[in-house]
């Protein structure tokens, strides 16, 4: 296994760290959130796990997983062959969330981890398919359009929804963040973020 | 702004070296901030627990405000669980995560919603019974 560094950030095999991804990961064991960050963290390895395997079954190449403070991103080696193939390659991260949700309800765990886990699992699941970019609705609602439209049509269509959404919820979250509650808000600023 | 190098726009090979290279010692730079934020907070989570305590609590209460996730991610498995309405949970979950802290509901009677309640206690608690008079009492433009 090859460990590298350069601009990207630290190199381990095919896994890229991010120094903010890092500096993320300090601050949250530092306030004492393990249960929470743990649950959250299986949760969505899982998730990443789910479109490694749909993307090894149809035959995409995965270059690189990319850990930053945006989250968890899929370098593919290449552009999905079709539209069908690009729902499936976002819907399996979900679905995978979904399905490990399940189990987790029935297999009672010290402390309730296992009803954290499965709550975790199926927001995961539910917040990444809201289309907005670069979320996997998105991926799934470009693919669907590009299978209809022609593929420049596609794009502006899904980038216009996002941006849209985008905007109605930044107000939103300032709203609700100076009423005390910044959690939306911060959600906001994250999908903004994670576009640029 | 825009600018160019060379006769081609490009930058010429020195000047792209130049950027690369401090492009490499900045990131090198955030990495190792990075790293080390997180061995001080490991280091001081586990060797000082005490003393990082109160930096903790502050830190904490500035990230999550009033909202405890863990409870919120555990009310969703639990209710799921117990068979309740999927729809229904995820709406719960999102009023626990995201609704402001102000939204609790004001379970105090406007002033004359009072004086219409406290008028229709004294009513039924005098009320013989008689139906015309329970009929006037609620629809008194009646004939």
């Amino acid at each position: 296994m090859t460990v590298r560094f350069d601009r990207r950030g630290l190199t381990i095999g095919r896994v890229t760290l991010t120094a903010d991804f890092l500096f993320l990961l300090a601050l949250l064991l530092y306030t004492g959130v393990g249960p929470v960050l743990g649950c959250c963290g299986l949760a969505a390895a899982l998730h990443e796990t789910g479109h490694i395997l749909c993307c090894r079954v149809l035959g995409v190449p995965v270059r690189r997983l990319r850990l930053s403070l945006v989250g968890a991103e899929l370098d593919l080696g290449g552009r999905c062959r079709s539209g069908t193939e690009e729902c499936l390659v976002a819907l399996a991260g979900p679905l995978v969330n979904l399905i490990t949700a399940v189990p987790a309800l029935a297999a009672p765990l010290p402390g309730q981890l296992n009803y954290l886990f499965a709550g975790a699992s199926l927001m995961l699941a539910l917040f990444n398919l809201l289309p907005v970019l670069p979320l996997d609705g998105s991926r799934v609602l470009h693919g669907a359009l590009s299978a209809l439209f022609p593929l420049d049509r596609a794009d502006r269509v899904t980038a216009g929804l996002s941006r849209l959404l985008k905007l109605a919820l930044l107000p939103t979250g300032g709203w609700c963040a100076v009423r005390g509650n910044p959690s939306l808000l911060v959600v906001a600023v994250w999908l903004i973020l994670s576009e640029i | 702004m825009v600018r160019t190098y060379g006769t081609k726009g490009h930058p010429p090979q020195r000047e792209r070296n130049r950027r690369r290279s401090s492009a490499g010692w900045g990131a090198l730079a955030r990495l190792l901030t990075a790293v080390g934020l997180f061995l001080v907070c490991f280091v001081g989570k586990t060797r000082f627990p005490q003393q990082t305590a109160a930096y903790q609590q502050y830190l904490t209460e500035a990230l999550t405000g009033s909202t405890d996730f863990r409870a919120a991610f555990s009310a969703l498995g639990e209710n799921l669980a117990q068979g309740g309405d999927p729809l229904e949970a995820v709406g719960d979950w999102c009023v626990a995560v995201f609704a402001p802290a102000e939204t609790a509901v004001d379970e105090t009677l406007p002033t004359a919603a009072e004086a219409i309640l406290a008028e229709e206690v004294a009513f039924f608690l005098t009320w013989d019974g008689d139906a015309e008079t329970l009929c006037a009492h609620l629809l008194p433009g009646a004939t």
